[in-house]
């Protein structure tokens, strides 16, 4: 193994300079095996049998026969996949708030002389590193419509409180506040990193010409952060397109929740469809169109960056 | 029970083997060659599938009882919590770890006997002379299908009414008891209900077997039958209109207050004078002082009839076990008389062996344990059929509309939309 990490400098000059990058890319391929090796069992091979599987209807213990795309019509036929669809792209709306708090947040422990940074920053990531199965079920109890936390203190201020995560016109969005407080942490991260990134002289410069401090963040933070927003956006979008533990916790393991319907994603339609009702034929289908849609979003972004992405 | 056979090869291992995957022949094979479960003498190991850790202590106990008269014969427990148990035997039946002999419920049997994965266990049944007629009739036929026995009854529930005494003596309204009629409920509950101290009646809760189905019951209304959906009936539609409408009247908590703190929550915690409980839902009452005090239990109220329905576990065994026979003797155990002694002992689930429920009485003197035993002939069988759990979550998510209190959508109206859609899936599994 140590024989084929030495680096090549340290062996005699070799006459066919051509062979050196194969000799190195061997030992390169030994040391990405591991990870590559999860890759292809854990993620390459179930997508792609999922994909010749999606085209099969698919017995409750195995036995699959081809049916065409009968799986996918049944996917547009459900009423329900309209509606997990609905809401896993309102959820995505809602997720991608958590990139203008966390800029903001950023910003703000970025100011000099702040003291206690590293503390800020440790309890804004405390929640990404928090199981979502753990705080959802926190939040859970906070939002509990009788002796939950929060509406206990909206009681103070004479705010009638509701059944959050039960009320069908309020889960959706008490489990998005969730995921964006949550995520927050992460990206703050991030930005921070990106906002450090930037060249002092620029703030300076336009400080000795006179600009206040909205205009430097405007003009200046802004576009010099603007690669790093279009990362963040195209890393939360995907995430969020694929929430699930967070609405299995808070809105769909109370077996009888009325709310059930009005915050189901598509991932838990897809749960729902495999493990609960075991008709893997169409959670396969479901499966796949949400690796299409996913996709499709990813490739609008890449095309749209082209106008609003400043690469120094 | 079975003499340890002097002569047993590894070759009737073999045959019994290549016997499984062929469901009737098994039987036939194994009775001509005897008791096959010890080949060449070595042991049969055999994994006991279970979800209920209450139950625990009990069936190591039965377990245990079983190895005194089969000492050959290892049985380790293997507990999955209920929430993954089945997606998990899914799997594991298909992967082939799946363990010999596992619980079965009413929702699941028909989609596991029709896939043969599971061991018929008619012939050998017979053969035994074994007729479990100590079991209640329509709790042995929920384990038929297509007039094979594929599970053999452990224990069993129906639904009684648990009061809380407090709030009946502070609203001066005497207490339940069988000649109560939802009436008398609605009307106590009327009484009771106090929305300063968040105190309600009772509940009416998005509940299938603890409140939807005793309601459709006793409203004389059906869920399944031949093949085709209740829930278009006016007579189960006036027994849901029953709850719905106790919520609307603001006597009973709605779905959103019961999806975040459920009925059983409420009661415990002395904010609900009624609610529907199953034999083990005694079990949390009971065992905190001031609250068994509080509490009494009596059979359901009465609407148009009585009615309640039962439901009860099964042990079946696994089609691809490589010991059968053991897996049946075990299995035959379970359903006898001694197995059903421990259970009720035990205090945690009701047996369903006749006669054997008395231990289970006097676990907890108290309570009046013998409502549950006692609604056994006014008792419906859990409905069920192939793909029982694709419409029972229909149910919910279509009935839950009508849960939500005044203004909500008329239960009429869910429970038609609900028929029309569980009539769908019933055709679809009739056309396989």
């Amino acid at each position: 193994m140590t024989q084929l990490a030495t680096p090549p400098a340290v062996r005699p000059a070799t006459p066919q300079p051509a062979r050196r990058p194969r000799r190195t890319h061997r030992s390169a391929y030994l040391f990405i095996a591991p990870v590559g090796l999860g890759l292809l069992v854990f993620y390459l091979y179930p997508a792609v049998s999922t994909f010749a599987l999606s085209f099969t209807e698919w017995g409750p213990f195995g036995g699959h026969t081809f049916t065409g795309l009968d799986n996918y019509a049944a996917v547009f036929q459900l009423e329900t996949f309209w509606t997990a669809l609905g809401n896993t792209l309102l959820y995505m709306v809602i997720g991608l708030l958590t990139l203008p708090i966390a800029i903001l947040f950023a910003v703000l422990l970025n100011r000099e002389g702040l003291r206690g940074v590293a503390v800020y920053r440790t309890l804004f990531f405390i929640p990404f590193i928090t199981l979502p199965v753990a705080s959802g079920l926190v939040w859970k109890w906070l939002y509990n419509g009788d002796f939950g936390l929060l509406n206990q203190v909206l009681q103070v201020f004479g705010i009638p409180g509701t059944y959050w995560v039960s009320n069908p016109d309020t889960a959706l969005f008490a489990i998005g506040v969730v995921q964006v407080w949550s995520q927050v942490g992460y990206y703050l991260v991030i930005f921070i990193a990106g906002i450090k990134a930037v060249p002092k002289e620029y703030w300076e410069a336009a400080e000795i010409d006179g600009a206040n401090a909205w205009q430097r963040f405007w003009r200046i933070t802004l576009p010099m952060l603007s690669p790093t927003i279009f990362f963040c956006t195209v890393i939360n979008v995907i995430a969020t397109l694929q929430i699930f533990d967070l609405v299995y916790v808070m809105s769909a393991s109370a077996t009888a929740n009325p709310a059930f319907s009005a915050s189901q994603s598509i991932v838990s339609l897809f749960y729902e469809k495999a493990f609960v009702e075991a008709d893997k034929g169409t959670a396969t289908a479901l499966a796949f169109l949400l690796m299409l849609l996913i996709g499709a979003l990813t490739f609008v972004q890449f095309r749209l960056q082209r106008r609003w992405v400043h690469y120094v | 029970m079975t003499p340890r056979p002097p002569g047993v090869r590894r070759r009737t291992l073999l045959r019994s083997l290549a016997a499984v995957p062929l469901a009737a022949g098994v039987a036939g094979c194994s009775a001509s060659s005897g008791p096959a479960f010890l080949p060449g003498g070595g042991r049969a190991r055999l994994g006991y599938g279970m979800w209920d850790k209450d139950q625990v202590p009990a069936m190591q106990e039965v377990i245990d009882e079983f190895r005194r008269e089969h000492p050959d014969v290892e049985v380790t427990i293997q507990l999955t919590p209920f929430t993954t148990y089945w997606s998990r035997l899914q799997t594991a039946i298909v992967g082939g770890g799946a363990p010999d002999v596992f619980w079965m419920n009413a929702p699941n049997i028909a989609m596991y006997a029709r896939h043969g994965t599971l061991l018929p266990l008619s012939d050998r049944l017979r053969r035994d002379g074994v007729t479990l007629a100590e079991h209640p009739q329509n709790l042995v036929e929920l384990y038929r299908y297509a007039g094979e026995q594929f599970g053999v009854p452990k224990d069993f529930d129906t639904i009684s009414l648990f009061y809380n005494r407090e709030l009946f003596d502070r609203a001066r309204v005497p207490y339940p008891d069988e000649n109560w009629t939802w009436q008398d409920v609605l009307d106590a509950a009327a009484e009771i209900r106090d929305p300063a101290s968040s105190v309600f009646g009772f509940s009416a809760a998005l509940d299938r077997q603890r409140d939807l189905y005793p309601a459709i019951f006793q409203n004389g209304g059906w869920v399944l039958r031949d093949g085709r959906s209740g829930f278009a009936d006016e007579a189960t539609i006036g027994g849901l209109r029953h709850l719905t409408g106790a919520i609307d009247r603001d006597l009973a908590p709605n779905a959103m207050a019961n999806a975040d703190t459920r009925s059983r929550e409420l009661f415990q915690g002395g904010k609900l004078a009624m609610y529907n409980g199953l034999p083990n839902d005694s079990n949390d009452p009971y065992a905190d002082p001031a609250v068994r005090a509080r509490t009494g239990v009596t059979v359901l109220p009465r609407g148009v009839r009585r009615g309640t329905v039962i439901h009860g576990l099964a042990n079946v065994v696994n089609a691809r076990t490589p010991y059968p026979d053991a897996a049946y003797e075990l299995v035959k155990f379970m359903a006898g008389r001694l197995a059903g002694e421990i259970q009720g002992r035990s205090g945690t689930i009701l047996p369903s062996y006749a006669g054997t429920q008395q231990a289970f009485l006097d676990a907890k003197p108290e309570f009046r344990m013998q409502s549950f035993i006692d609604q056994v002939p006014d008792a419906t069988a859990y409905p069920a059929s192939v793909n029982t759990m694709t419409w029972e979550r229909m149910q919910l998510q279509i009935l839950g509309p009508s849960w939500v209190g005044p203004g909500g959508r008329p239960i009429e109206v869910s429970a038609r939309l609900l028929a029309h859609d569980m009539d769908v899936v019933l055709a679809k599994e009739a056309a396989v």
